[in-house]
Order: structure tokens, then C-alpha cells, then sequence
């Protein structure tokens, strides 16, 4: 190792303590309640909220996927400045919906809001399954991108395997500490790194080529296929600006991060946020065309920004922009750990193993099922090949699936149940079938539109089944109703006090086979 | 509505004809840019625009008693 590898690997070092200590003051200010591990008591601001859903949002999938995405296909990622308002927009729709709901009815999981929408265990149940399997692939692509980052600063004297480990190790130790709240101040952290890292990354490398317009014209010359979109494109263009932003938003992290919020108010201007952040795309692009010409023939293209960043800017600053990388990966790994934690704590280990456990144990459980889950996304980056953009989006097509039911439980009476269960299972289970074998994929899907096919299928199953079954039961419709006026009354002082359960509080079941914390 | 209406109108310019109708040129250059990305780009800078004024007037909000937004 370098003196140069040396000092690169020390400033990611650093960049990885600071957020140790965040957590380290987060977990003083914590209490031992699951509200408060899981969803920070309800009480996070403003400031807090953007920070940690855009960190959360943007992964190693924005930060380095995009990059090779943009090296290798041209301008098809460039789609991502309409998923991005798209994001925006199903947090200010849906995201609010949700947040009130949740307030209201106190909600810490999203099996929470659907055993209470439908009346059904088994909904909750498969969606908190879905949740689980699909975002482990996708904590999977976090880990493998912040072990490239590594490996190439430590001129692959830090080995993936090592460096995927040591990465993890950190997360898990600042998320055991302070739950929710470690997370949301460390994502501050790495969102403002994230935001100016994607920006001045790309100016950097194309400023190698004597800036973006110069850049564009010697592209021009030498690759123009790269300035066009290819033949067949427009569906994966098209399946992306859907699935990406709608997997994401479905993910068991964002759930989280509408409930976790204080006031109702800020949902209406995430939207222009987000929207506007979405500038930090401009540099992912002007890496990846300028690595065409500047690296035309890098092995693993994932790693391409690292790759131009050792080699073209100074090795502090390069240092610094990767650890803007690791950033991207960590402030959406340790969400995602954090809110499968939850799921599996909450949804089957106090449902269904022991009922009974005081608030202090079940954190502690939660802590345990980090360190499991971790290890299992460990294991898949090891052994699971695939660019970080297509492991992530099947990852994502899995959890899109899940917004059929909660756009159903939102806004049409008429959903069942049954509905819900029969389109998310044809859903998943198409899915699995166009991704293991893609020949199965009819066109014009087959040109990466198979997790977009599957949500179709899903939406029509659930259309379908929910008109020929039996509608709702007289008292959920009632509850929905009134839930409806309220939120469009804008009565958000009905929801300053939670709903009290009217089940037993230890979470033994009711006569409906729901729990205390299912239905109130 | 008006800003729905907008809103739509923008994801719909952003998403279907660059795709469709000028997916293989790479010019007119826009700000120096290859056609889709300057295209998509002076889109994604109306949709920022109509959604901060989403925000500054409220939308969403249930009207007051005297009928104004609140």
C-alpha cells in the first residue's frame, strides 16, 4: 500500500467515525421504547425529514450505478430527473396520507396499516414478507458499493470481501446505539456529502476533458451512439421513471420515515425539494460520458468513478468524493437494516413468537435481527453477482408491487382483501418468473419492462378480485370514511393524541384474529 | 387541478417524446447539451418551478370558510 492508498483509506476512516459518534450522543437521547427506536417517538422536524428521506433515497444505485448506467448506455438513466419529482410526489400524495393514518391509529410498522385498512392479518403479514426478501437485494447493492469504494482507495490491498465487512461493522454499531434517531442525524450528515459530492465529482472529471460542452463535442466525435438513446430503450426508460421511484418509496425505510414525522406541513414542500435535488444527477452524467473517452475500457463499471477519481483529482479530494460514495450507501444501508429490524421485531417475533416481551426486550431483539440481517446481505454480496442498477431494480419491482394495495386501502372503497393478496401474489410471482427466466417475458417487456409487466398484472388482479368479492366490512369502510374527512379537513389536531388500542396492549390476539396494536 | 393538470403535462413531456419521437438525435444541442439531456433538462426545471408554486399556495389545503385558499 501506497502512501497515497494509506491516506485515502485513513480520510474514509474518518468519514466512517463521525457518524459512530453521532450515534454514540443519539443512543444518550434514546429511551428504551420501540416508538422510539423504530419511528424517533413521532417527532422528527424538517430539517431531519429531507435529509434523511433524500440520503435514504439516494443509494449506491444514484451515486455509482448511475454512473456506469450512464458509461455504458448513454442517456437512459437520465430518466432519473422525472423519477425523482415522481418520488416527490408519492411522498406529498401518498407519503402524507400515510403519516396521518399513522399518527392516528399508531402505526410503527407498514403491516401496521394494512391489517388496519383491510381487517386482514394475512395482507400485513405478505406485505411485511415482500418487504423483507425484496430489500434485502437491494441492502445487498449498499454493501458491494461501498466495498468498491474501499477496495479501489486502498489499491485492492483492502480486499471486498474486508472492506464490505468493515462497513457494515460500522452501521450496525452507530444503529444498535440510537435506533431511528442515529440514523436521521448521521443521513443529515450524508446528505449534504452526497448532494455536493455527485455535483463536484463530475465537473471535476469533465473539467479533464476541458469542461461539459467540450466534453459533449469530443463525445461527439468519438462515441456519438452515447449521446442517443439505444433502439428499444424506451421501455426500460419508461419501466424506470415507474419502478424506481415507487420500489423506493415502498420500502420499508420510507414507511418509516412517514411516520417518524412531527408535522403534516412539511409533506407539501418535499416534493419541490426533492424535486430540485435531483440536480445532483448532472454530475453522475457528466462522469460516465466523460468515462467514455477518458476509461473506455473498464472491467467492473460500477467502480468507474472511483477509478477516474484516484486518477484525475487530487488523492485528498478524490478521497473525500469517494467517502460522499460511501455515504450514498450508508445512510440507505443503515435505514434499510433499520426498518427490517422493525419489520421482523414488531410484525412476527412479538405477533407470533412471544407476545409478552417488555418494550426493553423487544429492542433488543430489534439490535439481534440488525446483526442478522446484516450478516444474510453480507453473505449476497459475496456470492450474488450483478451490476449495482440491475440487482437494484428487481429489488425495487418487488417492492413496487406493494403500492397497488396501499393506493387501494387509500383511495377505493371498493378493495378487499382478497384483492390485495391475489394481485400482490401474481405480482411477486410474475416477477420472480420474468427475473429468473427472462424468456418468459412477453414484448415489448422483454426489453426490461418485466418488473413494470408484473405491476400491471398485479393492479388488474387486484381490480378484478376485490369487484367480485365481498366488499370490506361495514366498520373498516366507516373507519375509512372518517379517516378520509379528517385528513381532508386538514383536522390534523385529531391526530395530536394517538388512538388508544381497544385490544389487549401485550399484543395478544382479538376475536378477529388481529392484535391489540392492529386494530383500534 | 391547474397544478395537477401542469404537473402532468410535465411528466408526460419528460417521459414520452424524447423516447419516442427524438430518441436518435443528439441535436439541436441545448445549453451545449445533447438534445435528450438539455430536452429533459429545461422540463425538469418547469416541473421545480410549478411545484414551489404548489407549495407557496398551499395546494392540497382545504378552502377557509370565506372560500380562499388557507
Amino acid at each position: 500500500m501506497t502512501a497515497s492508498d494509506t491516506g485515502a483509506v485513513l480520510i474514509i476512516a474518518l468519514f466512517m467515525l463521525i457518524p459512530l459518534a453521532m450515534g454514540a450522543v443519539a443512543g444518550r437521547k434514546s429511551i428504551p421504547t420501540t416508538e422510539d427506536f423504530f419511528v424517533q417517538g413521532r417527532g422528527m422536524g424538517s430539517v431531519a425529514v429531507f435529509f434523511t428521506v433524500a440520503a435514504t433515497w439516494w443509494s449506491s444505485f444514484a451515486f455509482l450505478g448511475s454512473n456506469a448506467s450512464f458509461y455504458l448506455q448513454g442517456p437512459l438513466f437520465w430518466t432519473a430527473l422525472a423519477w425523482n419529482i415522481l418520488f416527490g410526489l408519492l411522498y406529498y400524495v401518498v407519503g402524507k396520507r400515510v403519516w396521518f393514518l399513522g399518527k392516528r391509529w399508531n402505526f410503527i410498522t407498514p403491516k401496521d396499516f394494512f391489517t388496519n385498512r383491510y381487517g386482514s392479518v394475512a395482507v400485513g403479514n405478505l406485505v411485511a414478507v415482500i418487504m423483507l426478501v425484496f430489500t434485502l437485494p437491494y441492502l445487498q447493492i449498499q454493501l458491494s458499493g461501498g466495498a468498491y469504494l474501499i477496495e479501489v482507495a486502498s489499491g485492492g490491498l483492502i480486499p471486498f470481501a474486508w472492506a464490505a465487512l468493515i462497513f457494515y461493522v460500522v452501521i450496525i454499531i452507530y444503529v444498535w446505539s440510537g435506533g431511528l434517531r442515529a440514523v436521521a442525524w448521521t443521513d443529515i450528515f450524508y446528505g449534504v456529502l452526497l448532494f455536493f459530492g455527485m455535483v463536484v465529482a463530475g465537473l471535476l472529471v469533465a473539467n479533464e476533458l476541458g469542461g461539459t460542452v467540450a466534453m459533449f463535442d469530443q463525445l461527439a466525435e468519438a462515441r456519438p451512439e452515447n449521446l442517443v438513446l439505444a433502439d428499444g430503450a424506451w421501455m426500460t426508460w419508461i419501466a424506470m421513471f415507474l419502478v424506481t421511484p415507487i420500489g423506493a418509496f415502498m420500502g420499508p425505510q420510507l414507511w418509516t420515515r412517514m411516520y417518524a414525522v412531527k408535522s403534516g406541513r412539511l409533506f407539501d414542500l418535499m416534493p419541490f425539494l426533492l424535486g430540485l435535488a435531483a440536480v445532483s444527477y448532472f454530475g453522475s452524467m457528466l462522469v460516465g460520458n466523460s468515462g467514455v473517452l477518458l476509461e473506455p475500457d473498464v472491467a467492473e463499471p460500477d467502480k468507474i468513478l472511483p477509478i477516474m477519481l484516484y486518477k484525475y483529482a487530487p488523492y485528498v479530494l478524490a478521497s473525500f468524493l469517494v467517502a460522499c460514495g460511501a455515504a450514498a450507501a450508508m445512510s440507505t444501508a443503515n435505514s434499510q437494516i433499520h426498518s427490517m429490524s422493525s419489520v421482523y421485531t414488531l410484525d412476527f417475533h412479538k405477533t407470533y413468537i412471544n407476545p409478552r416481551m417488555s418494550e426493553r426486550q423487544l429492542v433488543w431483539v430489534g439490535r439481534w435481527t440488525i446483526l442478522v440481517l446484516s450478516a444474510i446481505a453480507y453473505v449476497m454480496a459475496l456470492y450474488v453477482p450483478g451490476l449495482l442498477v440491475t440487482v437494484g431494480l428487481v429489488a425495487l419491482a418487488g417492492t413496487a408491487q406493494v403500492i397497488v394495495p396501499t393506493a387501494g386501502a387509500l383511495f377505493w372503497r371498493r378493495s378487499t382483501a382478497a384483492g390485495a393478496l391475489a394481485g400482490l401474489l401474481v405480482g411477486v410471482g410474475t416477477l420472480v418468473l420474468f427475473t429468473f427466466v427472462p424468456a418468459a417475458t412477453p414484448p415489448p417487456f422483454d426489453a426490461g419492462g418485466g418488473g413494470l409487466l408484473s405491476l400491471i398484472l398485479n393492479l388488474v388482479v387486484f381490480v378484478v378480485v376485490s369487484l367480485t368479492t365481498t366488499p370490506r366490512d361495514e366498520t373498516l369502510l366507516t373507519r375509512h370514511d372518517e379517516d378520509r374527512a379528517l385528513f381532508d379537513a386538514e383536522d390534523f389536531d385529531a391526530v395530536a393524541e394517538p388512538a388508544r388500542p381497544t385490544g389487549p396492549a401485550d399484543g395478544t390476539r382479538l376475536a378477529d384474529g388481529t392484535t391489540g396494536r392492529d386494530v383500534r | 387541478m391547474v397544478i395537477w393538470t401542469l404537473l402532468l403535462v410535465g411528466l408526460a413531456a419528460m417521459e414520452f417524446p424524447g423516447v419516442f419521437f427524438f430518441k436518435d438525435r443528439a441535436t439541436p444541442e441545448i445549453f451545449g447539451l445533447p438534445f435528450i439531456y438539455g430536452y429533459n433538462l429545461l422540463w425538469w426545471a418547469y416541473m421545480c418551478a410549478v411545484m414551489l408554486y404548489a407549495y407557496l399556495v398551499h395546494w392540497g389545503r382545504p378552502a377557509t370558510a370565506e372560500g380562499g385558499a388557507r
